[in-house]
C-alpha cells in the first residue's frame, strides 16, 4: 500500500509547478488525465474501479491525496472503491 | 498472470461480450447511415525511418494483438454484443505499402489515407482496422497510417496505442512479453466491459437523467447556416479548416487557464460555445463532448470505446465578462457533466425524446474533441509525431478538434459540406480565432466584444443599376419629358388618356388652384381622387407646390382615415371629402382655376409623401419620405427594369401602398406610359390578365400572393403576354415552383423580379430570375441592395454578420425615410445613427426583419425577428412547407399557418385544389411525411376554395387561423372514441410485438412509437427481431422517417414484395 508521504513524490511527477495541499489542481498543472494516470499508478491493482463522477470534487492537491489514499487502500480490501 | 486457454478471465473467440452503451449507440448510427463510412477515423504516426520494414509490420501485428478492442467484431442478436477474434500474423494484416520520393510524400500519405480510410468496414466479419505504411526513398521519412472504425477505439485510446506501438517498434515488446500483455489485456478488457454494463442502471442515475433531460428540452436547436432548403438528411461529406496557434498564443492560453483555474477544455468549450451562439443566433448551445468513462484501473492502458459523449450546455449572456463566462458559467457546466458522467448518452436521449426524423445526432449538432491524450514524444522515440487527419467525412454539422502538434495547439473545424459552405466555415474559423485571441488579450471585456464586424463591403455591394435623372424633383423629371415629347402618351385610364403636354398643363392648373387655397411648401395634402388621370395630376400638382401627398383610400374605415389626416397634420384634401372637418375640393374644381399659374416650388429638401403602415401597437404609423431616397430608387429602377419611352407600366397597387410610387413616377421620368388597372377589379385575376394582355403592358408589379393565381389563369387559358418584359413582386416571401417557372420558360423575354423593402425605406433590394437561370430556389432570395443603399445584417452580438449568420436587417445609405410624421419617439427608436457607415451623421432604419446572407452574398429573408414562426425551438419556413405541398397533384395553392402558443403551438396547412381536382388531406399528409422533418409536418390539413387576402393583397393568415379554429372544433365534435383499427393481422402482430417491448397496451398504428417510449436502441433491436421474424430487410432510415406500426407494416410488406419479385 502506498503511504501518504509517497503521494507527494508521485504527484510531483505529473505536476508542472511546486505545490502544497491547498494548491488548486489546475494551478499545479494537474488535469483530469493526469489524475487518472496517478490513479493507475497508485492503485496498481487492475481490478480497482474508479468512480469518474467523483473526479469533479477534487479541487486541490489535498483532495487528490485523500482520494488516491482511498484508492490505494482499497487494494487490500475488496478491490473496489465505491 | 500467465497465458492459459483455460483461464476463465480470457475471452474465447466464441464468447459474446457485452458492449458498452456508447458502442450500442454507434452501432445504431452506423446502421442508419449505410454507405457513408462516417465513423471511420484515421491516425497518422510519423516514425523513425531507420526502423526496418519487417519490424514495423511485426509491431503492427503486436499492436493489434495487445489491444483486444481492435479485434472486436459485432453481432446484433439476441442482443448487441462483440466477439474478440484471434490476433493476426503480420502477413494477415490488412496493410497497404507505399514507397515514394520526398517531393510526393505528403500526397502519397493523403492518398494512402483515402485508400484505407474511405471504404466501409464490415463490423460483423471484421477486421475493423486497416494499415498503410508510407516510406520515402530519398529522404529519411516514414509514416504509419491507421484507419479504424470508431466503435472499436475512442479518442482516449490513442494514448495507450502510441505507448504500445512505441514499445513494439523499439523492440521492447516482443515474444513472451507481448504474449503476456495480450492475455492480460484481454482479461482487463472483459472486466472493463462487465464493469461498464454493471454501472448502467441505478435509480439514482435514472432520476438524474430525467431531471437533466427536462432542462435539455428547453435548449433551442442549434442550426448553423439557417438557409431555406437546408437538408434534414446529409451524406456526411466533410472538409476541414484549421488554425495552428503560435507558441506565444499556446503559452498565453495556458496562462489564462491557470489564472481562471480552468482546463483548456473549459476554455475552448466556452469560446466555441460563444462562436456557435453567434453563428446560430441562440442564447444557449449544446456542445457534444466525449467524457472519460473508463471504470477499471486496468482499462487505462486499453483501447476501446469507453467514452460517454454528453452535451455540455453553454449559456451565453453577451454582456457577461469573458472571465466570468469561462471561470464560472462554463466551468460549472462542464463540472455538471463530469459529475453526471454515469448518465449515458443513450439514456439521456431516451429521456429527452428529441425529433429523430433526420439522420443527424439527436442531441447536438456541434462537437468538441480534445485530442490531447498522448504526450509529445521525447527525442529519439520511435513514434515521433501523431496526427488525427480528417477522412472527408463529417459526423456532425460542425466539429472542433483541439490537438497539440509540435508544442502548439492545432484547432481544426470539420464541417458538413451540405450544410455549411466553405465561406461559412471560414467565417466560423474567423470567429473562433477572434474569440480566442481577444479572450487571451483581455478577460474583462463582455463576450460580445470577442467578435468583430464581418466585412462591411458586403453590406454595400450593389447590383450597380443606375441611370441619370433630369432635375432633382419628380416635377423636374416629368417636365423634362413633356418638353421633349409633349404628345407622347403619359397616362391611360379606363376612360381617358393624357399626353405629357396635357398632364403637365393640368397639373399646373391644379397647382394654381392649390396656391389659391393657400397650399405651399411643407403642407400635407390628402389625395382621395378617383381615376388614374386625376390621381397622377393631383400628385404632380401637390409636389409642384412643395407640399407632400397623403394617399387617402376611401375604402378605409372612416376612423382610420380621420386618424391619418389628424396625425399627419393634413389640412386639405384633393377629391371627395374622406372625413368630416377637413376641406376637400374635387380635382375638376381645382383644375378650373383661372388664377395665374405660379412658378414651381418643388424642392428636393422637402418630403414627397406620407404613407401609413400598420404598426405593432395597432395604430398606423405615417412614414414621411423625402426626395433623396425616392430619386435614388427611381434612378435604380429605370436602369434595372430597362425603362424608356416604350415602357407601359400597369398601375395595380393601391395609392396608399408605396409600390404605387414605383409604378407611376419612374415610368413618367423615363417617358413611358402609366396604364390603369381599372376597369379590372384588383382581385379578379381573369380580368387583370385580360387587361394586361389587351393593353400590352411591359411592366407589371404584383403582391406576391397574386403571382401564382394570375399565372395559373394564364396557363389555364393559354394566354400569352408577348409584350411583358418585367414581372415584379414584393410584399411577402416569394416561393416559386415549377408552375411559376414554366411561365417564364414560355416567356423568355420576361424577367421575374423579387423586390424587398419596408415602407420606411421603400424597396431597397432585388433578386431576379429568368429562363436563363438553371436553378430556381423555391425560397427566392431578396437579393442585393441598390446603389447607395447599405444593407447591414446585424447578428446577436451586435456586429455585422458573416455570410450564413442570421441577423436583423438595418438599412442605411440613401434610403431611410425622414421618420414617422409627428412621432419623434418611435422615430428615434427605429431610425438610429448608422454606426457602420464609417462617417458620422448617417441614419439607418431598423427593419425588425431577420435575414441571412447566402454563400453568393444574396440576402435571404427569414421572417420577423419578433414573430418568427418557431415550433419546439425550430425556426419554421412556412414557404418551404407550402412549396412541398404545391407539388402534390391537384393542389393549386398551399398556405401554411401556425396556431396556438407555447407547447400547443402547431402547424396547419390549407390546400386550394386546382380546377376540376379534389384534394385528399390524408394523401397530402403522407406525401409531406415523406419529405419534411417531423417538426415541419402540419398537425392538420384542410381543403379551401379560395385563399383570403388582406387589402394590400397579402395572404391573410389571421383569417385562415380563425377558419382553422372553427374547422377543428367541428372535427372534434365529429370524432368519437373509436376502437383501434389495425389494417390487417400484420399490423396487429407488430403492435403486439411493440406492446411487449414497451410495456404498454393499445398502440395506435399511426402514432409515433417514440410517444410510447421507444428509443433508438429498442427500435434497433426490435427491428432486428422483425427482420428475423418475417425474413425481410427493414430499412432503418425509412422507419425513422415515420416510426409507427403502420410504417413498419408497410416496410415488411414492401420487403415481401421485393423478395417475391427477386424469386420470380
Amino acid at each position: 500500500m502506498t503511504i501518504p508521504a509517497d503521494l507527494d513524490t508521485t504527484i510531483a511527477k505529473y505536476a508542472s509547478v511546486a505545490f502544497d495541499d491547498s494548491t488548486p489542481l489546475l494551478e499545479a498543472g494537474l488535469e483530469s488525465l493526469s489524475l487518472l494516470r496517478l490513479a493507475v499508478e497508485v492503485a496498481a491493482d487492475d481490478d480497482a474501479e474508479i468512480d469518474a463522477t467523483r473526479l469533479v470534487d477534487l479541487r486541490n492537491v489535498g483532495d487528490l491525496k485523500k482520494w488516491l489514499g482511498e484508492l490505494a487502500a482499497s487494494r487490500s480490501e475488496e478491490g473496489v472503491t465505491r | 498472470m500467465t497465458a492459459s486457454t483455460t483461464d476463465p478471465t480470457v475471452p474465447s473467440p466464441d464468447e459474446r461480450l457485452p458492449i458498452t452503451e456508447s458502442q450500442k449507440g454507434l452501432l445504431v448510427v452506423n446502421e442508419r447511415s449505410p454507405g457513408h463510412a462516417v465513423y471511420n477515423q484515421l491516425v497518422r504516426f510519423d516514425i523513425d525511418p531507420r526502423i526496418p520494414v519487417d519490424t514495423v509490420e511485426q509491431a503492427l501485428a503486436t499492436l493489434v494483438a495487445v489491444q483486444p478492442a481492435m479485434r472486436q467484431v459485432f453481432g446484433m442478436l439476441p442482443e448487441m454484443h462483440a466477439r474478440i477474434t484471434p490476433p493476426p500474423s503480420p502477413a494477415e494484416l490488412p496493410l497497404h505499402r507505399v514507397t515514394v520520393r520526398a517531393r510526393d510524400y505528403e500526397e502519397a500519405v493523403e492518398a494512402a489515407q483515402r485508400e484505407i480510410g474511405r471504404p466501409e468496414f464490415d463490423l460483423a466479419a471484421g477486421p475493423a482496422y486497416r494499415f498503410a505504411t508510407v516510406r520515402c526513398t530519398d529522404e529519411p521519412r516514414a509514416s504509419i497510417i491507421m484507419a479504424d472504425h470508431h466503435i472499436t477505439l475512442d479518442g482516449l485510446s490513442i494514448g495507450p496505442l502510441v505507448q504500445d506501438l512505441e514499445e513494439a517498434l523499439s523492440g521492447r515488446l516482443t515474444g513472451e512479453a507481448a504474449e503476456r500483455r495480450r492475455v492480460a489485456r484481454e482479461a482487463a478488457f472483459r472486466k472493463e466491459l462487465n464493469a461498464q454494463n454493471r454501472s448502467v442502471g441505478t435509480e439514482n442515475v435514472a432520476a438524474r437523467s430525467r431531471d437533466w433531460a427536462q432542462r435539455l428540452r428547453t435548449v433551442p436547436p442549434l442550426v448553423l447556416a439557417p438557409l431555406p432548403g437546408r437538408p434534414a438528411q446529409t451524406a456526411f461529406t466533410g472538409d476541414r479548416v484549421a488554425w495552428h496557434l503560435s507558441e506565444a498564443e499556446t503559452a498565453a492560453l495556458a496562462v489564462t487557464c491557470r489564472r481562471l483555474e480552468i482546463s483548456p477544455f473549459v476554455f475552448l468549450s466556452g469560446l466555441y460555445g460563444a462562436v456557435l451562439a453567434r453563428h446560430g443566433g441562440v442564447p444557449t448551445v449544446l456542445i457534444g463532448s466525449p467524457f472519460m468513462a473508463r471504470r477499471t484501473v486496468g482499462a487505462f492502458d486499453l483501447g476501446g470505446f469507453f467514452v460517454n459523449t454528453l452535451p455540455v450546455t453553454i449559456e451565453v449572456d453577451w454582456t457577461r465578462t469573458v472571465d466570468e463566462h469561462l471561470g464560472k458559467v462554463v466551468r460549472e457546466a462542464v463540472d455538471f457533466c463530469r459529475a453526471n458522467v454515469d448518465v449515458t448518452f443513450n439514456r439521456l436521449v431516451a429521456d429527452v425524446r428529441p425529433d429523430r426524423s433526420s439522420n443527424r445526432n439527436p442531441m447536438f449538432s456541434a462537437m468538441l474533441a480534445m485530442q490531447d491524450t498522448f504526450s509529445a514524444a521525447p527525442d529519439g522515440a520511435a513514434v515521433q509525431r501523431v496526427l488525427e487527419p480528417g477522412n472527408g467525412t463529417a459526423k456532425f454539422d460542425l466539429w472542433l478538434g483541439a490537438t497539440p502538434v509540435d508544442g502548439r495547439w492545432l484547432f481544426e473545424l470539420e464541417y458538413d459540406r451540405q450544410l455549411i459552405t466553405p465561406t461559412m466555415a471560414d467565417g466560423l474559423l474567423t470567429s473562433l480565432r477572434d474569440a480566442v485571441r481577444n479572450a487571451l488579450r483581455d478577460g474583462s471585456r463582455p463576450i460580445a466584444d470577442l467578435f468583430a464586424d464581418a466585412s462591411a463591403a458586403l453590406s454595400v455591394r450593389s447590383d450597380g443599376w443606375t441611370s441619370p435623372l433630369t432635375g432633382s424633383t419628380p416635377w423636374d423629371w416629368v417636365s423634362a419629358v413633356a418638353e421633349r415629347r409633349p404628345d407622347a402618351p403619359a397616362i391611360e385610364d379606363a376612360t381617358r388618356r393624357l399626353t405629357y403636354g396635357e398632364l403637365l398643363a393640368e397639373a399646373e392648373r391644379i397647382s394654381a388652384g392649390l396656391a389659391a387655397r393657400g397650399i405651399g411648401p411643407r403642407d400635407v395634402v390628402g389625395l382621395a381622387a378617383t381615376g388614374l388621370c386625376d390621381t397622377v395630376t393631383g400628385i404632380l400638382a401637390i409636389l409642384r407646390r412643395g407640399a407632400a401627398y397623403l394617399p387617402l383610400d376611401p375604402g378605409l374605415p372612416a376612423g382610420r382615415l380621420e386618424y391619418m389626416i389628424q396625425r399627419a397634420g393634413c389640412g386639405f384634401v384633393i377629391g371627395e371629402p374622406p372625413a368630416p372637418g377637413v376641406p376637400a375640393v374635387p380635382v375638376a374644381e381645382l383644375a378650373s382655376s383661372t388664377d395665374p399659374i405660379p412658378g414651381s416650388l418643388a424642392d428636393p429638401s422637402l418630403p414627397i409623401y406620407i404613407m401609413y403602415t400598420s404598426g405593432s401597437t395597432g395604430q398606423p404609423k405615417g412614414v414621411q419620405m423625402g426626395h433623396g431616397p425616392l430619386a435614388n430608387l427611381t434612378s435604380w429602377q429605370i436602369a434595372a427594369l430597362s425603362m424608356d419611352t416604350e415602357t407601359r407600366f400597369l398601375q395595380y397597387a393601391p395609392l396608399g401602398f408605396d409600390v404605387s410610387f414605383q409604378e407611376i413616377l419612374p415610368t413618367l421620368a423615363a417617358g413611358g406610359t402609366v396604364v390603369s388597372r381599372a376597369p379590372a377589379d384588383r382581385r379578379m385575376f381573369p380580368a387583370i390578365l385580360h387587361r394586361i394582355a389587351r393593353t400590352a403592358v411591359t411592366h407589371v408589379y404584383l403582391p406576391v400572393a397574386a403571382l401564382r393565381p394570375l399565372l395559373q389563369v394564364a396557363a389555364g387559358r393559354g394566354t400569352r403576354l408577348p409584350a411583358l418584359r418585367y414581372l415584379c413582386v414584393s410584399g411577402e416571401q416569394l416561393v416559386v415552383d415549377d408552375d411559376v417557372r414554366a411561365f417564364f420558360t414560355a416567356h423568355p423575354h420576361c424577367t421575374l423580379v423579387n423586390l424587398y423593402g419596408p415602407t420606411e425605406t421603400h424597396a431597397v433590394t432585388s433578386h431576379r430570375l429568368s429562363y436563363r437561370d438553371p436553378v430556381w430556389p423555391a425560397h427566392v432570395p431578396i437579393g442585393i441592395p441598390y446603389p447607395a443603399v447599405a444593407a447591414y445584417v446585424v447578428d446577436t452580438t451586435g456586429h455585422l454578420a458573416p455570410p450564413g449568420v442570421a441577423g436583423e436587417l438595418f438599412l442605411g445609405g440613401d434610403c431611410p425615410a425622414d421618420g414617422y410624421r409627428n412621432d419623434p419617439e418611435i422615430t428615434a427608436e427605429r431610425f438610429v445613427a448608422d454606426r457602420f457607415a464609417g462617417s458620422a451623421g448617417g441614419t439607418m432604419y431598423r427593419t425588425g426583419d431577420l435575414v441571412v446572407r447566402d454563400d453568393r452574398g444574396d440576402l435571404v429573408f427569414l421572417g420577423r425577428v419578433d414573430t418568427q414562426v418557431k415550433i419546439r425551438g425550430y425556426r419554421i419556413e412556412l414557404g418551404e412547407i407550402e412549396a412541398v405541398a404545391q407539388r402534390i397533384d391537384g393542389v393549386r395553392q398551399a398556405v401554411a399557418v401556425v396556431r396556438g402558443d407555447g407547447v400547443d403551438r402547431e402547424l396547419g396547412l390549407f390546400l386550394c385544389p386546382a380546377a376540376d381536382a379534389t384534394v385528399d388531406p390524408d394523401r397530402a399528409g403522407e406525401v409531406l411525411a415523406g419529405t419534411l422533418p417531423t417538426y415541419m409536418r402540419p398537425a392538420w390539413i384542410f381543403p379551401i376554395e379560395q385563399v383570403p387576402t388582406t387589402p394590400t393583397g397579402k395572404t391573410d393568415r389571421d383569417e385562415l387561423v380563425r377558419r382553422a379554429e372553427a374547422l377543428l372544433l367541428e372535427r372534434q365534435a365529429e370524432e368519437s372514441a373509436d376502437d383501434i383499427a389495425y389494417a390487417d393481422d400484420l399490423e396487429r402482430d407488430l403492435a403486439a410485438l411493440w406492446a411487449g417491448v414497451l410495456g404498454v397496451e393499445g398502440i395506435q398504428p399511426d402514432r409515433p412509437l417514440v410517444e410510447y417510449g421507444a428509443h433508438s436502441l429498442n427500435i434497433f433491436t426490435t427491428l432486428a427481431e422483425t427482420q428475423e421474424r418475417y425474413g425481410v430487410p427493414v430499412p432503418l432510415v425509412d422507419f425513422f422517417a415515420s416510426p409507427t406500426v403502420r410504417t413498419l407494416a408497410a416496410l415488411v410488406r414492401a420487403g415481401r414484395t421485393d423478395e417475391a419479385e427477386t424469386a420470380r
